[in-house]
């Protein structure tokens, strides 16, 4: 009796420090997933205002035109009101493809959705001038789109690479 | 995934529903799981990782406070660690940066942080799973030992985004078994309807008419009350049209989950529309925090402590800014006032003049929602009243009014049951006109779906 009693204690420990061990990894996987997460897609809340000053240094930049609210509609079927804010130059000429928007969601399936349509912006540009348009083909594989914690972009002209390197120094 | 996009009511629902239907029972589950997953993981491909861990930890926690139902301190232990792991996400995602600039604030030191994306529906999902573990604390169900059954009601897509927070207790049964016809997807397909046409025909609509409003820097008192009152109603039509879209899509799946809103707009004091809106939340803090606190049945002053405790948490539970916190505490204070002073009162006045008082309160609560900015906040209520405002009336709200006047006529008779009811006679009189009013109030709102961009749901990002 006092062996099985020794037994049936002995299972139960086992049983417990399983659990605690089963707890543990949970919390330890929990922690692993947040720093990764922390690291790789979060971004400083810096102030689309901030932003702007920052990114209109760079005369490239105002050389093109500052885009309203109802452009904003049109290239990447959002509403500023619907965001947290925006920055956005392009182009006069239909026939340049020089753009930069940044945008800000309210949360991740809004970045999530804006990059969808900023992806869909590209993928039209180089529809339109496939075919005739090298300079501008040139211009648009190069061209950066991408999201970082709230953060969506859509960054296309020759600097393209020297804007997404500012911008994402400031967030 | 939204429900207020082509893809979702063209793609995913109508090649979700077909397998589903077709499908033997036994796999219906498994199916509705994965759906939800992919539902999920459509707008949130990281944190579909945060939503399964949940549910992985949260079932097996489950099974734990029911493995030492015989031991009261191991239990509670377990039942403080699932709330501190539970908890611990949601500060993680949602209250973070408003703690670290909140200390900030109060010390004088800018502690830089940076910005994670709100994990969608997290506030809801984070809720939902601890109210299946204070229920099986407090033994009023027991564990699912089975983790598929579990993980359904989890994740279920209908209501991962923006509730209700569905109690496992009411759907256990249908969790395992549940019944789908004809005639409930018919009733489940007309309720999203509703729920549709009220978010992009209205709720859409009127957010364009308030963001109008709230774009002139200075205003007249009526403008200021114009552009709150196509708030309020935009936030009504927006929360409860995604409700009924909820419900309604719970039906056609084969569930009945409770009501979330019972017209709110017709209560005739603040504690009867409290009643009526989200009533989800407001039923999980009364269960969870309100009675395990003493609710009532303590003395004066801790009765007020209690409630004012569980309307600063409603409110901070809104939104990670302290217009949200200030928000909750304002209608504790509403409650407490009509609790205590106000009621016998109100008993002896006519109910219509009970509705203008209880809507004037919700208006005045919702820019405390809407402004989460204290200077913005307080010009706002002061326009409303006179200070700093451009006058009582100007050619600004005339011409809102003006352009607005059907949209908020409509809204004002849609927050009513009465229309609903000629609907529901309607059905039984002459049931093909229902079918055409249903099919042009989808046609409408495809429609507008198409032509317009994007529009989020506002208690989304909660």
């Amino acid at each position: 009796m006092a062996d099985t009693h020794g037994t049936d204690s002995g299972v139960t420990g086992m049983r417990n420090y399983l659990h605690i061990f089963i707890k543990s990894g949970l919390v330890l996987f929990l922690i692993a997933y947040l720093t990764v997460l922390y690291t790789s897609d979060s971004a400083k809340n810096i102030p689309m205002e901030q932003i702007a000053q920052t990114m209109e240094q760079d005369s490239d930049i105002i050389s093109l035109n500052k885009e309203n609210r109802s452009d904003l509609k049109h290239y990447y079927q959002t509403d500023d009101r619907n965001i947290d804010g925006y920055f956005f130059y392009k182009a006069a000429s239909p026939m340049a493809v020089e753009e930069i928007c940044i945008m800000k969601a309210n949360d991740s399936t809004q970045a999530n959705a804006l990059l969808e349509n900023a992806s869909a912006h590209l993928a039209g540009q180089k529809q339109i001038f496939e075919g005739y348009g090298t300079d501008q083909m040139a211009l648009l594989n190069n061209a950066v789109v991408g999201k970082k914690g709230n953060y969506v972009y859509y960054m296309c002209g020759a600097d393209a690479q020297n804007w997404h390197t500012a911008f994402l120094s400031m967030i | 995934m939204v429900f207020n996009s082509i893809f979702f009511i063209f793609c995913f629902l109508p090649v979700f529903m077909l397998l589903y239907y077709l499908i033997p029972g036994k796999l219906r589950n498994l199916l509705l799981f994965f759906g939800s997953l992919i539902f999920y993981a459509w707008g949130e491909p990281v944190y579909v990782i945060l939503m399964l861990f949940s549910s992985i930890f949260n079932y097996y926690m489950g099974t734990e406070l029911e493995r030492l139902y015989y031991d009261d301190r191991k239990q509670k232990i377990n039942l403080v660690f699932s709330i501190v792991v539970n908890l611990a996400i949601l500060v993680f995602f949602k209250y973070y940066g408003f703690l670290l600039n909140t200390i900030g604030g109060i010390t004088g030191i800018h502690i830089p942080h940076p910005e994670l994306s709100l994990p969608i529906g997290l506030s809801f999902y984070t809720f939902r799973n601890l109210s299946y573990l204070f229920d099986i604390y407090l033994s009023k169900i027991n564990a699912q030992r089975n983790f598929l059954t579990f993980a359904v009601y989890s994740t279920m897509f209908p209501y991962t985004s923006a509730g209700p927070i569905i109690r496992y207790a009411d759907i256990e049964e249908q969790l395992k078994q549940r019944t789908i016809n004809i005639s409930k997807f018919g009733i489940g397909a007309e309720l999203f309807v509703k729920g549709l046409a009220k978010k992009v025909l209205l709720a859409d609509n009127l957010s364009v008419l308030y963001s109008g409003i709230c774009s002139h820097p200075q205003m007249s008192v009526l403008t200021a009350w114009t552009g709150i009152l196509a708030y309020t109603m935009q936030l009504y039509f927006d929360f409860s049209g995604y409700s009924d879209m909820a419900i309604g899509l719970g039906k056609m799946l084969g569930f009945d989950f409770n009501k979330n809103f019972d017209y709110p707009y017709i209560s005739t004091s603040v504690s009867e529309f409290w009643r009526r809106w989200h009533i989800s939340l407001g039923s999980w803090f009364r269960d969870y925090i309100y009675i395990p606190l003493g609710g009532n049945r303590v003395s004066p002053l801790k009765h007020i402590r209690n409630i004012l405790v569980v309307w600063a948490l409603t409110g901070l539970w809104h939104g990670a800014s302290w217009n949200f916190v200030l928000w909750g505490v304002y209608y504790g204070l509403f409650l407490l006032l009509e609790k205590f002073v106000l009621q016998k009162y109100l008993e002896k006045i006519p109910s219509w003049i009970r509705t203008v008082y209880t809507m004037l309160v919700v208006m005045i609560g919702w820019v405390f929602f809407s402004q989460t900015d204290f200077g913005a906040l307080g010009h706002y209520l002061g326009t409303m009243f006179g200070i700093g405002a451009s006058g009582f009336i100007d050619s600004t709200a005339l011409y809102y009014l003006k352009t607005g006047f059907i949209l908020l006529l409509i809204s004002i008779l849609a927050c009513r049951p009465a229309p609903y009811q000629y609907f529901r006679n309607l059905i039984r009189r002459r049931p093909a006109a229902a079918i055409i009013i249903n099919l042009i109030l989808f046609a409408l709102s495809v429609a507008y779906m198409v032509y317009n961009s994007y529009t989020p749901f506002l208690y989304a990002k909660f």
